[in-house]
């Protein structure tokens, strides 16, 4: 097999004190070397509940329940946090989102992201890092005189490719994005897409990319999962999922999209809240918002994510009694 | 650094200077009670000696000329004359400051080391039985009146047990003829009074330490540190205690700086002849230069301070410099 990620069945789960959250309640997806896949879903689906699993930065209330994380051939499921020092960043980075507090306020952006390379190379000169990080730089398209700036010195767009830069900084096999382009505004949104449309072409690089903006998904992403309460509702490729989408959240996903070509009007909203995770309901955890539930077995029996389209993926039981 | 940050912040030190001398002229003069009838009494004077003295004192020139004098001698540290001690005032506080700055030299920044290496000892093991011990037993101790524990480590350490001397500096009317001995007297004596001056500062620098750094642990930086591959304990050192420490610097240099100052509680407790008891009894005995002068001294030291904070804080704080 060809995959670099492979999760099965993943169950993350948060303990509180009235109990147990199951904020990723049995996801599976692979990544394979050089692709990009985009999570998308609405807040608190558990998008970047999955994320942390897979880097293994979980909160301390969390854990992972049930399922598996496989890395390049090793299962890191329950590795521990000693074991993974050499493992983060050389192998997996993350993408931070910029405007948040994702920089040491304190410390020269130059400084920080010499940090790494110190950790990860020992042997590395302080020359050696500093044209590595000047270097980087010029890959993310900011000036290296800037380099020894303090982050509050940047602009919300420079501080994101900062950040990028820094995710790179140690050649990793996999980059997850969170939300690297929310709270910027558009025109800076499009450009941190064309620079990390263009790193992936230039380095070959994997790409988990977690986010609740599909416009950003189908520009970066070759696969697309969508992601509603704690489950992956529909999978396929970005083009068969935008065209096609099967699963009715999915629709509405893209429903409440606002399209400038279209007339003027208040884009659609969905009906109703999510489930609670704390004690999600049986069956289709979208039933009770859906418009099309079948009374009976939606609310009752829950759904499988199934491959009716080729390589096309969708978890509803009215789905597939339409293909079948 | 900044050039024209320094100078702003100069400017703002002077201009606080002429504030509090302005002050403190004003404040004396609102008093209740008045220095001559003091004097008076106690010399019986006529209202003609009442004049002369007025004269002496120079109270009976017009108010703004007593305040260009006044703001003249604050700024030659020339304090007059103490009503009580009869001496030069300017040198009664130079014995009394290098006292208070023995006692405060072995608490203050035992205290303060204490405190904020048990804080970010407490916020590391958050939560965790570790924390929870450390937390209740420094609120304990934060919660507990300092004179209060100073008067239990008295009538325990002091006279119940008799372990260690109850008053003073050195034992009163013994002649040293070493330098070692009159140290080791001295040190017997500075053990109580340090222990609970230390214990007094510890509990604050405790809290404020443990929420600081509670605080800086759900910091983004944090999460980005740990994904680089740091460990636990080079997050905590790189990341996590230099911004934990940002708000607490006010607290140390202010700290640090009041060790000249005294602390009135426990100088008063363990008469120890230090600033905080001459100030204590400056007032009890109506002793108006001496009041005045450390008065005076007190704002000088926290004028100071705050301006020392402002360049060291521009200095760990890079936010602060572009202001």
């Amino acid at each position: 097999m060809n995959h670099l990620l492979e999760v099965k069945d993943l169950k993350t789960y948060f303990r509180i004190k009235a109990g147990e959250v199951k904020a990723v309640d049995g996801v599976s997806f692979t990544i394979s070397k050089g692709e990009s896949l985009g999570l998308v879903g609405e807040s608190g689906c558990g998008k970047t509940t999955t994320a942390l699993s897979v880097i293994k930065l979980l909160p301390d209330n969390g854990y992972i329940a049930d399922g598996q994380i496989i890395f390049d051939g090793k299962d890191i499921t329950h590795a521990k946090d000693e074991d993974l020092y050499d493992f983060r960043w050389t192998e997996m980075s993350m993408i931070f989102q910029g405007a948040m507090n994702a920089l040491n306020p304190v410390q020269k952006v130059s400084d920080q992201i010499m940090e790494a390379l110190f950790l990860h190379y020992p042997h590395i000169t302080k020359e050696e890092a500093l044209a590595k990080v000047e270097q980087l730089f010029e890959l993310v398209e900011i000036d290296p005189k800037l380099m020894h700036g303090y982050p509050h010195e940047f602009s919300g767009g420079m501080r994101q490719r900062a950040i990028i830069a820094m995710a790179l900084s140690c050649d990793p096999k996999l980059v997850i994005g969170d939300e690297p382009t929310t709270a910027l505004d558009v025109m800076v949104q499009a450009q941190i897409i064309n620079l990390i449309n263009d790193l992936r072409t230039k380095l070959q690089m994997s790409l988990l990319m977690i986010t609740h903006d599909l416009s950003i998904i189908t520009e970066v992403c070759d696969r697309i999962a969508v992601m509603y309460a704690g489950k992956i509702v529909e999978l396929g490729s970005t083009q068969e999922v935008v065209t096609h989408f099967l699963h009715p959240y999915t629709e509405k996903l893209i429903g409440a999209f606002p399209n400038i070509y279209k007339e003027r009007k208040m884009v659609d909203s969905i009906p109703g809240d999510p489930p609670d995770l704390f004690d999600p309901p049986p069956g289709c955890r979208f039933a009770p918002r859906c418009t099309e539930c079948i009374q009976g077995l939606c609310d009752e029996v829950e759904p499988e994510l199934l491959e009716v389209r080729p390589a096309h993926y969708v978890a509803c039981h009215r789905r597939k009694a339409d293909h079948e | 650094m900044n050039v024209k940050f320094v100078l702003q912040r100069i400017g703002y030190t002077l201009f606080m200077f002429i504030f509090v001398i302005t002050f403190n002229f004003i404040l004396f003069r609102l008093m209740p009670g008045d220095p001559l009838s003091i004097v008076a009494k106690q010399s019986k004077a006529t209202p003609e000696g009442r004049a002369a003295l007025e004269r002496l004192y120079g109270l009976d020139k017009p108010v703004t000329e007593q305040y260009f004098d006044y703001v003249k001698s604050m700024a030659t540290f020339d304090f007059g004359t103490s009503f009580n001690y009869k001496e030069p005032v300017a040198g009664i506080i130079w014995d009394k400051a290098k006292n208070s700055l023995i006692l405060a030299a072995f608490s203050v920044p035992l205290g303060i080391v204490l405190g904020l290496t048990g804080g970010s000892m407490a916020a590391a093991n958050h939560g965790k039985l570790k924390d929870a011990f450390l937390t209740s037993t420094s609120m304990i101790i934060y919660a507990v009146p300092t004179f209060w524990l100073a008067m239990i480590f008295l009538l325990y350490f002091g006279v119940k047990w008799r372990l260690v001397p109850i008053n003073g500096m050195v034992t009163a009317g013994v002649d040293f003829k070493t330098w070692g001995a009159y140290l080791k007297d001295l040190a017997w004596h500075l053990v109580t009074p340090a222990v609970s001056y230390a214990l007094a500062i510890f509990g604050g620098y405790f809290l404020i330490m443990r929420s600081s750094m509670i605080d800086v642990f759900t910091e983004d930086f944090v999460l980005t540190a740990r994904a680089k591959g740091l460990t636990r304990k080079q997050v905590i050192r790189r990341h996590v205690v230099p911004n934990a420490l940002l708000p607490v610097t006010t607290m140390v240099v202010t700290s640090l700086a009041l060790m000249f100052t005294g602390a009135f509680s426990i100088e008063v407790l363990f008469s120890w002849p230090g600033m905080g008891r001459l100030m204590v009894d400056s007032v009890t005995r109506q002793d108006y230069p001496v009041m005045q002068a450390t008065n005076y001294l007190i704002a000088v030291v926290i004028i100071l301070t705050n301006l020392v904070v402002d360049l060291l804080y521009s200095y760990l704080d890079p936010r602060v410099r572009i202001q």
